[in-house]
């Protein structure tokens, strides 16, 4: 949030240790932080996809990394306490060898206590693909991994101290790029496949991209870079003109991406673009009024049910009618539900009514799956056959003329948010999340104000929810858990709270990138947990920030 | 002596503020006890009295901040206590604060176009649609807006964060916020709190204007003496959550449970304590309490 | 006073009533209304419908005061954390749910040495112990983490942090201990029944309230009368002040944090004495239960948070049969939850200050 109102001179600072302790503070927590992601299974399942295919899975880069940026950090350390390059990088190897000896003991616990009754991960199969294969129970396993676990260190710690920054730069941009050029093997293989010549398999193998083209894009990356690097720093008109192309390119891109890729793709785009829309709905509330809603899903929920009701061939359907008579009545449904719902709970403020919209929203999930309700929305076993809209003789079925749908939607709400948001109800909103006495000794209503978002933000939502239905043909209750609330919450602090752009970027970073990472599915969560955290302690303005917290950032 | 620029106003006129009996008690202890004050249409009204007199309490009552224990409120008549605050505000009462409250995260313009919230009604989904009924009201208000920050000498900051101001200048913008809606009643929560004598002097020079060409009566509490003998037309001495004193600022310096109670002892004459310093004002004003309450 | 004197004060309490309220007022009295009128109307048919005997109601409040102590003691972690911070754990209730998975282990190596069937007394308090030993560390965890950095400015990032965490602990124990229920070890003779005044009642029930009951009463000993109680209570108070005159602030709030997550990891044990299996995803749920105990008794009152724990239990015990079986619902007990919920929504309704609570949730802290 824009506001840090400072409440107390209080405020705790972590002493920096000496450089020895502080490089086995960070080994020991890289270490363990490696030991957890092999004991939750995120390994074994990572492994399964290649960044360069043959050569390294997406969970060796992934374990790699853990080391790499431990010897980073602790070499950075040393560097700022004025050690010598030499000691640095030493150091940076014995952080390396932390996280080696943590996964080494894991796996002898592994191989020698039963610890898998308890920790279902910690399988013969993790063991394995940890060692390179080799017999368990081995001491040369042991060492092979205490011997990577300091090269990587070294290595690490040699980036930071021993490379100069230029270079550096461009070989850590180089590896990113050729880390997700690998990663998302699906969308850039199903966009060379339009063109001639089999140029597809010839960049990537089955599982991620081919070895020579991989360092053939990490070269031209890093000497790009470099090149551009040196001929000089770009104007400040540049750097405008540059925020301008990448908008345009951003929307070029949303506009033609499910075109030239596969069904999978438009598929997912399909559900970033519905996130989206819940995404500015809740951008409403949480972003400009300041209301912390998690009970948001019972706003999709009305909406898909009152288009599942409305348009189902089904035999719990009420009316037969198009989608395009469902889907008013659907956006009013749940902006009233919205005012209904929100007269209890807005009267009160903050992590309190995070949590009353939490309890309301479990309550529409209990009452929807409940059997006293099933007659009407058909319990656990949902409403189907929902129809597909028909737009001018034709029938939207496939994922790419329904993620169009969407599409516009979002373009709509986006248009209406921002043009709410510069009149006289934004400004309400804005001043109630700064001070809401103020607000409040200024004229403004706050119950009214809050209602208000609260109900835009619902018929939002409740729009996603109708688009949610046709998509999927059917509606469940399981389809509306609470994560689904949390997923919008995350789209939002990951993008930016309070900018539009933002929910853009958050939906493709939180829904894009999992949907397309299919390995990832169950870790999914667990990622978007460590994301929020990270983001408040890293970047708590978000990826895309809103204008004015950029300005605020221009002032300071 | 200061002189007051208007005659005080005859008090057969009715009253614009009046209120009656004031109690405030928080838990067991007794904030405010049965004040009474009256404030007549287009005068300066200062309330002063020692820190913890219970003077912001009185204006929390007014505004609604908190609600009274016991006693009511009329403004122009009309009974505005217990009311909640956005009504009252409604009804014409604007305030600041004695810490000064901005919204930090908003520009100067937008601080002063929330003040003006209560003045525009065109509903929101004309802003969607931006009609010219729209677009009219909007394009007034700003200018209304640009107009006040000019009128508080602001205006070259309204593209800058409130929380990037000076210090004086949020208090100045502040006021701005107050009077952009045209309320009747202004109070002024210790508005020169902090400021050195060349910015107190504006400061009464902004009040004098907001009274002659708003027509905005102002109520103010106030500790330094200079500000307050300078444009008050009548005064209230608040001491202990009491009224001890109420008159115009010549009766208030002849006083003499004023000058025991408050402007201390060690003073010849109130007039005297009226030209010192504010500071020095505000311990007199301890030593004083503590004359009597020893 | 004559009748004629309380009918004037009446009419005079209503006219004022009627001058300063405004629209949200009289919607919320409409909704109250509705509400009483609903609760009421289900309580008679309920009455009416005589389902079920005396016994069954008996044995539903026991069962009921059981997992009511379980809600009270994760409420009491809630309560510590807002009253000291004014902020509320969101990763609290899986702060129980790793508590008794920690018990879980505990109990199964305990098993193994034949510890829990031959001498449950002994073997029940180390359950404890490991769960409270646990639950405290993670809270501790939560607090530098999502806390700590974050003390000095009021913003949204304590809560997202926390919310951040709560998914953390929770696919981490999924990725960890895997998605099936995990089945806690018998505990001997505790597993048994005893017959009161004609009722039969499990002994675990009983154990449990029990257990809490003693733990409630250290709990409010510590507070009462230990200086780290008195530290707890001046840094409620005033942050800032309670630093000036020499009080380890942060020293205070981690100490918080740690009983509170002991609290929970005790609550995650006997949850699992009581219903004999947990999963890694009860937490979150019971979490929510907890924090509307905590608000039901007035949030940042440990007196209050024990009450509210109790009397949501016995809501939702007797609830179902009670309340909803008077609409004469399909399976009235699939709906126990909208009761737990519904409290939550309820308090804020009708007393958001809670039972026992003078602070008003519409304050900021």
């Amino acid at each position: 949030m824009s506001f840090n109102v400072v409440t107390s001179s209080f405020r705790v600072v972590r002493r920096e240790r000496e450089a020895g302790a502080e490089a086995l503070r960070i080994g020991l927590i890289a270490g363990v932080a490696a030991v957890l992601f092999c004991l939750i299974g995120a390994y074994v399942a990572l492994d399964k996809r290649d960044v360069v295919e043959g050569v390294a899975s997406f969970a060796a880069v992934a374990l790699a990394a853990i080391a790499l940026v431990a010897g980073y950090t602790s070499a950075a350390t040393a560097n700022r306490q004025g050690r010598t390059p030499r000691r640095a990088v030493l150091l940076a190897g014995g952080a390396g060898l932390a996280v080696g000896a943590c996964l080494a003991l894991m796996v002898l616990a592994t191989t020698n206590l039963g610890i898998r009754t308890i920790l279902v991960a910690a399988s013969p199969a993790l063991v394995r693909a940890l060692t390179f294969g080799t017999t368990a129970g081995s001491s040369g396993q042991i060492f092979l991994l205490l011997a990577a676990g300091f090269g990587l260190g070294a290595i690490g710690g040699a980036l930071a101290t021993l490379v100069p920054e230029r270079l550096r730069r461009a070989i850590i941009r180089g590896v990113f790029v050729v880390i997700f050029a690998g990663l998302f093997r699906d969308v850039f293989f199903s966009i060379a496949s339009n063109l001639p010549g089999g140029v597809d398999r010839m960049i990537y193998g089955s599982a991620g991209i081919r070895l020579w083209p991989a360092i053939l894009l990490f070269a031209a990356v890093v000497a790009w870079t470099i090149l551009r690097a040196a001929a000089g720093k770009p104007s400040a008109a540049r750097t405008g003109g540059r925020s301008k192309l990448s908008i345009v390119l951003l929307v070029a891109t949303v506009l033609v991406l499910p075109l030239i890729t596969s069904d999978f793709v438009a598929q997912v785009a399909m559900l970033v673009a519905l996130y989206m829309l819940m995404g500015m709905g809740l951008n409403i509330e949480l972003g400009l009024a300041g209301l912390v809603d998690l009970g948001f899903v019972a706003f999709f929920a009305v909406g898909a049910y009152t288009v599942a009701l409305l348009c189902s061939n089904g035999p719990l359907a009420i009316a037969d009618v198009s989608f395009w008579v469902a889907l008013p009545v659907a956006i009013v449904l749940a902006a009233v539900s919205g005012l209904v719902f929100g007269l209890p709970v807005l009267r009160v403020r903050g992590d309190y009514l995070a949590m009353a919209t939490l309890g309301l929203g479990e309550i529409v999930r209990v009452l929807v799956l409940s059997d006293a309700l099933a007659p009407v929305l058909g319990g656990s076993q949902g409403i189907i056959e929902i129809d597909r809209p028909v737009l001018a003789g034709i029938s939207l079925n496939t994922p790419a003329e329904l993620y169009y749908l969407a599409l516009i939607l979002a373009g709509a709400v986006a248009f209406i948010s921002w043009r709410l948001q510069h009149a006289r109800i934004g400004r309400a909103w804005l001043a109630i999340r700064e001070d809401e006495d103020v607000a409040q000794a200024l004229g403004i209503d706050p119950v009214a104000s809050k209602l208000v978002a609260y109900s835009v933000g619902a018929a939002f939502a409740g729009a996603a929810g109708a688009v949610f239905a046709v998509l999927v043909g059917s509606v469940f209750p399981h389809s509306f858990q609470l994560l689904v609330s949390i997923n919008v919450l995350a789209i939002l602090v990951i993008g930016g709270l309070g900018s539009l752009p933002g929910v853009l970027v958050g939906a493709m970073v939180l829904i894009g990138l999992p949907e397309l990472l299919r390995e990832f599915g169950e870790f999914r969560y667990l990622f978007y947990g460590v994301a929020l955290v990270a983001m408040m302690h890293i970047r708590p303005e978000g990826l895309w920030p809103a204008e004015s917290t950029k300005r605020e950032m221009a002032d300071a | 002596m200061p002189e007051t620029s208007l005659p005080p106003p005859s008090s057969a006129a009715a009253p614009l503020l009046e209120v009656r009996g004031l109690s405030k008690r928080f838990g067991g202890v007794a904030a405010i006890r049965d004040v009474d004050l009256t404030v007549a249409p287009g005068s300066v009204h200062a309330v002063i009295g020692p820190n913890g007199a219970g003077k912001t309490s009185v204006f929390n009552c007014i505004s609604s901040f908190v609600q009274p224990t016991s006693g009511t409120i009329r403004l122009d008549g009309e009974r505005i206590d217990g009311l909640p605050a956005h009504v009252v505000a409604r009804h014409g009462v604007a305030r600041t604060y004695q810490n000064v409250r901005l919204f930090p995260g908003m520009t100067g313009l937008e601080n002063v176009l929330v003040g003006a919230h209560r003045t525009l009604s065109v509903p929101g989904w004309q802003a969607v649609f931006a009609t010219p009924r729209f677009r009219r009201e909007e394009a007034a208000a700003r200018e209304k807006a640009m107009a006040i920050l000019e009128f508080a000498g602001v205006a070259h900051h309204a593209g800058t964060l409130a929380r990037h101001l000076a210090y004086g200048d949020q208090r100045r913008l502040e006021i701005a916020r107050a009077v952009v809606a045209g309320p009747k009643l202004l109070l002024l929560d210790e508005p020169a709190a902090g400021m050195n004598p060349a910015e107190g002097a504006g400061l009464v020079e902004l009040i004098r204007r907001i009274r002659a060409e708003l027509g905005i009566t102002v109520v103010l509490i106030e500790h330094h003496m200079r500000v307050v003998m300078a444009i008050a037309d009548r005064i209230t001495v608040i001491d202990r959550g009491a009224v001890l004193a109420e008159g115009t600022p010549a009766e208030i310096q002849a006083d003499d449970s004023v000058i025991a109670a408050y402007l201390g002892t060690r003073r010849d004459t109130p007039a005297e304590a009226a030209a010192e310093d504010a500071s020095d004002a505000g311990a007199g004003a301890k030593t004083g309490m503590k004359a009597v309450r020893a | 006073m004559t009748a004629a004197a309380i009918s004037a004060a009446v009419r005079n309490r209503t006219a004022d009533w009627w001058r300063r309220s405004i629209w949200v007022d009289h919607l919320m009295l409409a909704i109250r209304v509705v509400v009483a009128v609903l609760v009421l109307w289900g309580l008679a048919g309920g009455i009416a419908a005589g389902t079920y005997s005396a016994a069954n109601f008996a044995s539903f409040a026991m069962f009921g005061l059981t997992i009511g102590s379980v809600y009270a003691l994760i409420a009491l972690g809630y309560t510590m954390v807002y009253g000291i911070l004014r902020m509320i754990n969101f990763a609290h209730g899986d702060v129980m749910m790793v508590g008794s998975f920690a018990g879980l282990f505990a109990a199964s190596s305990l098993s193994g040495a034949g510890l829990t069937n031959d001498a449950p007394l002994i073997a029940l308090p180390l359950v404890l112990a490991a769960g409270m030993a646990v639950g405290a560390a993670v809270s501790v965890a939560i607090e530098r983490v999502a806390y700590r950095p974050f003390l000095h400015v009021r913003s949204l990032a304590p809560l997202i942090c926390a919310i951040g965490l709560s998914f953390v602990l929770q696919y981490g124990a999924r990725g960890l201990f895997g998605t099936r229920n995990r089945a806690y070890p018998g505990f001997g003779w505790m597993e048994g029944t005893v017959q009161v005044a004609g009722l039969t009642i499990p002994i675990p029930q009983i154990v449990a309230f029990g257990a809490a009951l003693v733990v409630l009463a250290g709990l409010l000993a510590i507070v009462r009368l230990t200086p780290l109680g008195k530290a707890m209570r001046a840094v409620s108070e005033d942050r800032d002040a309670a630093a000036l005159v020499g009080i380890d602030v942060s020293r205070t709030i981690v100490f918080t944090f740690a009983i509170g997550g002991a609290m929970a990891g005790v609550a995650g044990v006997l949850y699992a004495l009581v219903f004999k299996q947990i999963t890694v995803f009860m937490g979150f749920f019971l979490g929510i239960k907890g924090f509307a105990a905590a608000i039901l008794g007035g949030i940042g009152n440990l007196g209050g948070a024990m009450l509210g724990g109790l009397v949501l239990g016995l809501a939702e015990a007797l609830g179902p049969a009670l309340l909803l079986e008077g609409y004469g619902l399909p399976a009235p007990y699939q709906l126990k939850d909208v009761i737990g919920y519904g409290m939550l929504v309820l308090i804020l309704i009708f007393r958001p200050q809670g039972l026992l609570g003078e602070r008003l949730a519409a304050k900021r802290a």
